[in-house]
């Protein structure tokens, strides 16, 4: 900790070596965090770059009060849904009449090629809105309290806490009605064996 | 007793262990009561286990120089452009010093070529210089067409001259120039 607060001390005068310290010590958290809200590796990969630099050049409005993590994971988290709204916003045009046929990344078929090939985790946290599936990896694998996801997210506890629930909500009902599916699609397929 | 609206909010808080006492047994008894909430508890604890288990992504290898090279990167480019700036104030700050004298200088310049005698005076002059270029040409053209009639002794005697001259200028300036050595570190 007594190290992590030279490092910062260090980078605030300039120094880059103490920089790539923090680099080195908050890479996995921030990459992980990237991956986790943007689905893949590529697009991880720039985008944890932007936060660190992003952290570098307002490295002066960080409150040394806090933990240091906790401002890096709100840099990134904020970055990342910004990334998924302008993901939105091109997927709606991309949609429009003249971009649908002109780009080969919009046919149908592709899309559920992809999203096949992703993990069930990805595939739930994609169901989440973006400020949703922040607060839920923020809790689930950076152990984030409320209290911390709230001053990331510029919210309040009680509105953490209704997201978490929401979100989890919409999951468990998206995992329940999967099941369903399957078990008919099992019952249809028994009867048609039989 | 609690109501099937009420218990999705505990469900969640149960999940993060955030419950007290009271309201971890108003849940318990919910649930043993209601197959429809117990359904979505157990959907909501198989999705949290799944996330709980799933493992901390880490950056691919090289990834912290990376993200230091575009910081070397940014922080020279935010160094040319203060250079820039910087520059452009001192370019400004001069203009702005410079500006009064200059249009007091350039009110003056104005001044003198309108000036109507000064107009007729340089017109003079350059018909006077047209006149003489044109004399010299006329001078030079004579001594040209006159050469070949002075006979082959003129001829070559003039062009030893020439050659000597040539000779002596290239000896006397040139030379020094070609002479020439730069300093390298004092040696």
């Amino acid at each position: 900790m007594e190290e992590e607060k030279v490092w910062i001390r260090r980078a605030l005068a300039g120094d880059q070596d103490a920089f790539a310290c923090l680099v080195e010590a908050y890479q996995t958290a921030v990459y992980n965090l990237a991956y986790r809200m943007l689905g893949n590796a590529v697009e991880a990969e720039d985008a944890a770059q932007e936060a660190f630099l992003k952290a570098y050049t307002r490295l002066n409005t960080y409150d040394s009060g806090k933990r240091f993590s906790c401002w890096l994971l709100a840099i990134t988290s904020h970055h990342c849904i910004d990334r998924l709204r302008q993901r939105r916003f091109a997927l709606s045009l991309d949609e429009l009449p003249p971009w649908r046929w002109l780009s080969s990344s919009s046919r149908p078929e592709e899309v559920i090629i992809r999203s096949e090939e992703r993990d069930e985790v990805h595939q739930l946290l994609d169901q989440l809105p973006p400020h949703h599936r922040a607060a839920v990896i923020l809790r689930y694998w950076h152990d984030l309290s409320y209290q911390e996801i709230a001053e990331a997210m510029e919210t309040t506890e009680s509105a953490v806490k209704s997201t978490l629930y929401r979100a989890r909500q919409k999951l468990a009902q998206k995992t329940l009605a999967h099941q369903n599916r399957q078990a008919v699609m099992g019952a249809q397929r028994a009867v048609a064996e039989g | 007793m609690t109501s099937c609206q009420d218990i999705g909010p505990l469900m969640s808080l149960a999940l993060d262990r955030s419950l007290t006492q009271s309201e971890a047994r108003g849940l318990e008894e919910h649930l043993r009561r209601c197959p429809t909430c117990q359904e979505e508890w157990e959907a909501m604890q198989r999705v949290s286990r799944l996330f709980a288990d799933a493992p901390l992504m880490g950056p691919p290898p090289g990834f912290a120089d990376r993200v230091m090279q575009r910081v070397a990167q940014r922080q020279a480019r935010r160094q040319r452009l203060l250079a820039g700036a910087a520059l452009l104030v001192v370019c400004l700050s001069l203009v702005a010093l410079a500006l009064p004298e200059t249009v007091r200088w350039l009110a003056l310049l104005w001044q003198v070529i309108t000036e109507p005698s000064l107009l007729s005076h340089g017109a003079k002059l350059t018909a006077q210089l047209l006149d003489l270029a044109e004399s010299l040409g006329r001078a030079c053209w004579l001594v040209v067409t006159a050469l070949p009639s002075l006979g082959q002794v003129a001829l070559l005697g003039y062009s030893f001259l020439v050659l000597a001259l040539t000779a002596l200028w290239i000896r006397l300036v040139a030379g020094r120039r070609v002479g020439y050595r730069p300093v390298v570190n004092g040696v």
